[in-house]
């Protein structure tokens, strides 16, 4: 690494932001540096070996369609594939992949070594260069200074990180990981709005104590699936299964027992965590009417004998986690490997960056990941893509990028984040998607593909496979509009059996398709229309035809969010001057400093009336700019 | 909001005048004028026609297009200036929306004149006064017209919705999680259950808009103020029973009355003083309770007050919140001297024996209840409430056509989602946030 280079960005931290927001800065042509504090743990899975599932995988296939690195690897390293909601309409459906740890890490780190442009550095970051309100660089922890033109943290669960098992605590980034404490130090120093979030694991379990007789088998699916739109299925390793354990009563009595013992119920623990419920003692107390809750046992790895049981995280002491895992389905003789934990870790009010995830408060300066208050591998990744290629548009002087609640669950995410902060690690779900029926897995490609190409972060190869792709999606649905069945043809009959009214006059097969009750498959098997020899293609196809109502329909609806979403609030607008505006409102909209006033109708007791004295305030600032 | 919709509103205040003017803007304006009034309309030129509902004529009147942006809110715009009453405006406006124009929120021409640039700089502070001052009477109008049955029906259609989304998006969002969703058939049950309740309470809230179109008075006093009297003076016929015995009155007398055109609801309540006779407790009860959400109550002083003060007030109502109060000194007949008034009410004098004062009373009532421009009526709230309501029926029954199964079940939440928009415009707003906070105190989640 030469320290006397000028970068044009750093990345702090190669977790899953920071590898995503390096490896985006790099395409896009900038001398870009990652430095952190392993090169071992880049793209290291801090708790469950798993990538995607509903809302997530969404994410995972947007950073694909910018040619991150994310859903790759994950094919790469996936040793168990599942598409959830599979028999559900296609804008739930959600690809899921159970990922070998050390694959995972491999490859990873092999993709960013072989990145050009990307200088990778193991040390840690102490301090931040700032300069009139605008970074410069970061020191380094032996007391290296280095010059860049942005920087982007991604610094995770690190900062001020302190790790609780029972009433024991003791300062940690993650197990086996030191906090980050210096630079959590000197970010406190700085104008941030920092609170505390608290997230946990489970214990892990040596696969050959446990006992599978009795437990359900859950095998991955048939073809395996695949993320990545680079993939083929073929990089795939090995595929197994994963098992299904229980609690049971007395899994609740020891928890209930021992609720005194555990740092989120005793009060030791003063970081908010979700209203879901990511410990197992939330489960019991909660819900104590259930008598016994899933585990899902799945393996870490194909080289290793551990299991990480999904359902159980906690931060019990270790004599009540071993108790508890021995009171499960088919674990009474269970040995745990490693304890779980739950940690508490400083984050950054997201309300304080712009659509772009930079600082409103440190120019140059972007935030990626868990530090945002999220938690997830697929939320975090998403993120260092946006921050990493801002950044880098940024060094390059040219335009920003953002993504918009209609273009992306990105841009529904980080929206959310923006505008109305968060009380809790927070998760993409897909009934956050107000436009989920647009949003698909199915279409990243063509919601961000073009925009990725534009901005520098879409390579080559994959430029051609899309637009090949795309173009096949074209000829198919127009191929269907040129095909014609008749009432009299021999087919029809056939068709009359499925549809719900008979065929009674001319119609085209992509007219056919619009009926809920037709399926592609059944044009080919019913009306002996050919069929398109790739798949992935005629449901693509068969999509766009059924949801056309409902797409149209929430096209209309974006057009209208659109206009709000253009009328800029500029950021010395003083709320105070505002006549007529409670001070209820006027609060809230200094707290959060909309960007447009799409964003100030998103927060909650910002009412319509509220909006109108807005917009007249922002046409009498318009005028008087006119007059004077 | 900035909004490129059409909305339309009654320029001038019901129920005074000869002319009426009904004015809408937007980009539809045009068309709908042309189509309810079958002509072509020419800009800048006065034409006239009907406004024509299937074969009946509603109104008969000049229409004037202004073309944008030579018009008040800078937008295409069309005035309609008819003869109609309140009963013909109302319809009027509910045909110009069921063609798709939008009633107008409070204030909405004047901040689309000067969002245009039609409006000067010095006026924006008025701008924003008027939309203030409009949107508390419109929070009013909204209160008033969201109260007892309609607001308990709408409440309970919402928790419905809110319960069958939460099991809905659950299935979607986590259906690896070890919950116990009800079945596609329940869902589909539900689905028609609130989309019956729906129907009925736009049934009803129908055939109650013409009860709610009216401004409601409530009398109230001591015994033998003269409530009675005054009520059936009014009426012109002997509703109530009028006796010399203090307490006659028991139950609340209401009578729908039609002052110059604007509809009037008055009720006649059970004198007011402290007594242990249980039915008359009660009836006092019910006089208090009748005072919610009223426009305006008059309180009624007879002979034996000399002078009202603030404190004669309260014993009869309290402390009045923000009920608009009238003062009326009655039996002015017997009684010459004038009242010596010590509160901040107006004090009217009338006599129900001789009908002095009377036709004062009458035209201090219409200039009370004058719902200017600008101000909401219930009226208009309700009408607001059931377009919202029809709207919400309208994604419910795309919900429930869809042949509901799990294939479909994406398409059904989101038609669900619609309609829960829709009824959100008359709640408050309800987030997707809201909708995960119900999903996870219902189900226990998290893998
Ligand atoms: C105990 C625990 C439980 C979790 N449970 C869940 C869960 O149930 N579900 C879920 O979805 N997610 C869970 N997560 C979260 C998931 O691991 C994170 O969301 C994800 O890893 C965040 O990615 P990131 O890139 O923001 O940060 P991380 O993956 O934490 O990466 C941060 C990186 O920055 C480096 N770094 C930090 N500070 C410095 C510095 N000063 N200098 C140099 N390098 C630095 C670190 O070494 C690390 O490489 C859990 C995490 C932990 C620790
Ligand atoms: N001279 C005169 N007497 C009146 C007038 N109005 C009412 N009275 C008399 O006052 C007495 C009480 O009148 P009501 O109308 O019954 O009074 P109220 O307020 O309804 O009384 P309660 O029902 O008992 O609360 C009757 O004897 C009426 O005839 C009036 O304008 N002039
Ligand atoms: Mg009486």
């Amino acid at each position: 690494m030469d320290y006397t280079r000028l970068f044009d960005v750093i990345v702090v931290g190669g977790g899953h932001a920071g590898t995503e927001a390096a490896h985006a800065a790099a395409r896009m042509g900038c001398d870009t540096l990652l430095v952190t504090h392993s090169i071992e743990t880049l793209g290291q899975m801090s708790c469950n070996p798993a990538i995607g599932g509903i809302g997530k995988s969404h994410l995972v296939r947007e950073i694909d369609a910018c040619d991150g690195l994310m859903a790759k690897v994950a094919d790469q390293a996936g040793i168990q594939f599942r598409v959830l909601n599979q028999r559900k309409g296609p804008a739930v459906r959600a690809t899921r992949a159970q990922a070998d740890r050390i694959l995972y890490r491999q490859h990873m780190r092999y993709a960013l070594e072989n990145t050009s442009n990307l200088t990778i550095f193991q040390q840690s970051v102490s301090d931040l260069l700032i300069d009139n309100d605008k970074v410069t660089g970061v020191v380094l922890g032996m007391g290296l200074k280095l010059q860049s033109k942005t920087v982007v943290i991604t610094a995770g669960t690190f900062l001020a990180g302190q790790i609780h098992i029972g009433m024991n605590q003791q300062p940690g980034g993650r197990a086996g990981d030191p906090a980050s404490n210096e630079l959590a130090n000197s970010l406190r120093d700085r104008p941030f709005r920092i609170a505390r979030l608290k997230t946990g694991t489970p214990p892990r379990i040596d696969s050959r104590s446990v006992n599978y007789r009795n437990l359900q088998e859950q095998p991955g699916d048939t073809p395996t699936p695949y993320l990545s739109m680079m993939s083929t299925g073929d990089e795939h390793p090995r595929q197994i299964s994963c098992y299904l354990s229980r609690t049971t009563e007395k899994t609740r009595d020891i928890i209930v027992k021992n609720l005194h013992l555990s740092p989120m119920y005793s009060g030791v623990i003063g970081g908010v965590g979700p209203r879901y419920c990511p410990s197992i003692e939330d489960k019991i107390v909660r819900f104590a009417d259930k008598p016994t809750h899933q585990v899902f046992l799945e393996p870490e790895g194909l080289t290793s004998h551990e299991l990480y049981p999904n359902g159980v995280s906690t931060s019990l002491p270790y004599e009540v986690q071993l108790d508890i895992v021995r009171s499960m389905e088919g674990c009474s003789d269970a040995i745990i490997t490693r304890p779980g934990y739950a940690i508490e870790y400083d984050f950054f009010d997201p309300r304080d960056l712009n659509s772009t995830l930079e600082s409103k408060l440190v120019a140059n300066l972007y935030f990626a990941g868990q530090i945002n208050g999220t938690t997830g591998y697929e939320e975090a990744g998403a993120q260092g893509l946006l921050a990493g290629a801002n950044a880098a548009l940024r060094a390059q002087d040219r335009e920003s990028w953002t993504v918009g609640r209609d273009e992306g669950y990105l841009g529904v995410m980080v929206d959310d984040l923006i505008t109305l902060g968060t009380q809790e690690p927070y998760r993409m779900f897909t009934s956050r998607a107000e436009y989920r029926l647009t949003l698909r897995e199915d279409n990243a490609d063509t919601r961000l593909t073009e925009k990725g190409r534009m901005l520098g972060l879409v390579g080559e190869e994959l430029w051609q496979k899309f637009q090949a792709r795309q173009e096949q999606i074209h000829n198919e649905l127009n191929r269907l509009k040129s095909i014609w069945v008749r009432p009299s043809d021999r087919c029809t009959n056939n068709l009359n059996r499925v549809l719900t009214a008979p065929l009674s006059k001319e119609s085209t097969a992509h007219d056919l398709l619009k009926r809920p009750e037709i399926h592609y498959q059944d044009l080919v098997e019913l009306a002996d229309i050919a069929c398109h020899s790739d798949p992935s293609i005629s449901s693509q196809v068969e999509i766009l035809v059924k949801y056309s109502g409902y797409i149209d329909r929430q096209t209309d609806e974006i057009k209208k969010l659109k206009k709000n979403e253009q009328v800029r609030l500029p950021i010395d607008i003083d709320y105070s001057k505002i006549v007529g505006l409670s001070n209820e409102v006027k609060q809230k909209l200094l707290d959060h400093r909309p960007q447009t006033i799409a964003q100030a109708s998103r927060i909650s007791g910002v009412t319509p009336v509220a909006i109108s004295l807005l917009l007249v305030h922002l046409k009498k600032l318009e005028l008087t700019h006119l007059a004077s | 909001m900035i909004r490129s919709d059409t909305i339309v509103a009654s320029a001038t205040a019901p129920g005074r005048g000869a002319i009426s003017i009904i004015r809408i803007s937007g980009p539809q304006s045009v068309k709908i004028a042309q189509t309810l009034s079958g002509k072509t309309l020419k800009p800048r030129i006065a034409t006239l026609g009907s406004i024509i509902s299937g074969s009946e004529i509603i109104d008969t009147g000049i229409w004037i297009y202004f073309v944008g942006p030579h018009s008040f809110t800078g937008e295409d715009t069309i005035e309609f200036q008819g003869h109609g009453g309140p009963v013909v405006i109302q319809t009027i406006l509910c045909l110009m929306t069921r063609h798709g124009a939008r009633l107008a929120e409070p204030g909405e021409f004047s901040q689309r004149a000067f969002l245009n640039g039609k409006i000067d700089l010095t006026q924006a502070e008025a701008i924003s006064d008027l939309i203030n001052a409009s949107s508390v009477s419109a929070v009013k109008a909204a209160n008033n017209s969201l109260q007892g049955h309609f607001a308990d029906q709408i409440n309970s259609i919402i928790s419905n919705l809110i319960a069958l989304r939460t099991q809905i998006e659950a299935h979607i969002d986590f259906p690896d999680e070890d919950i116990n969703p009800q079945t596609i058939n329940t869902f589909s049950l539900t689905i028609t259950n609130i989309k019956t309740h729906i129907g009925k309470l736009i049934q009803s809230a129908k055939e109650g808009a013409k009860l709610n179109r009216s401004a409601e008075i409530v009398l109230i006093g001591e015994p033998n103020a003269g409530k009675s009297s005054l009520l059936n003076s009014l009426a012109q016929a002997p509703l109530a029973i009028v006796t010399d015995i203090p307490g006659t009155t028991r139950d609340l007398i209401r009578h729908d009355l039609l002052i110059d055109g604007l509809e009037v609801r008055i009720t006649d309540t059970a004198g007011i003083r402290s007594t242990t006779d249980i039915i008359e407790n009660e009836g006092i009860n019910r006089a208090i309770a009748a005072l919610q959400g009223v426009d305006l109550v008059l309180c009624l002083f007879d002979d034996r007050h000399q002078q009202i003060s603030e404190d004669s007030v309260q014993h009869l109502i309290g402390i009045p919140s923000n009920i608009p109060v009238g003062l009326l000194s009655t039996k002015i007949d017997i009684h010459r001297k004038p009242v010596d008034n010590q509160t901040r009410y107006p004090l009217l004098e009338v006599s129900a024996k001789t009908g002095e004062g009377l036709d004062e009373f009458r035209n201090w009532l219409l200039e009370q209840l004058d719902l200017t421009t600008h101000a909401e009526t219930p009226f208009l709230a309700r009408q607001r409430h059931l377009e919202h309501l029809k709207n919400a029926n309208l994604h419910m029954d795309a919900a429930g056509r869809h042949h509901l199964t799990i294939e479909t079940i994406d398409l059904v939440a989101e038609d669900l989602r619609l309609a829960q928009n829709a009824l959100s415009e008359i709640t408050g707003r309800f987030t997707s946030d809201d909708l995960l906070t119900s999903i996870f105190s219902t189900f226990c989640i998290g893998k």
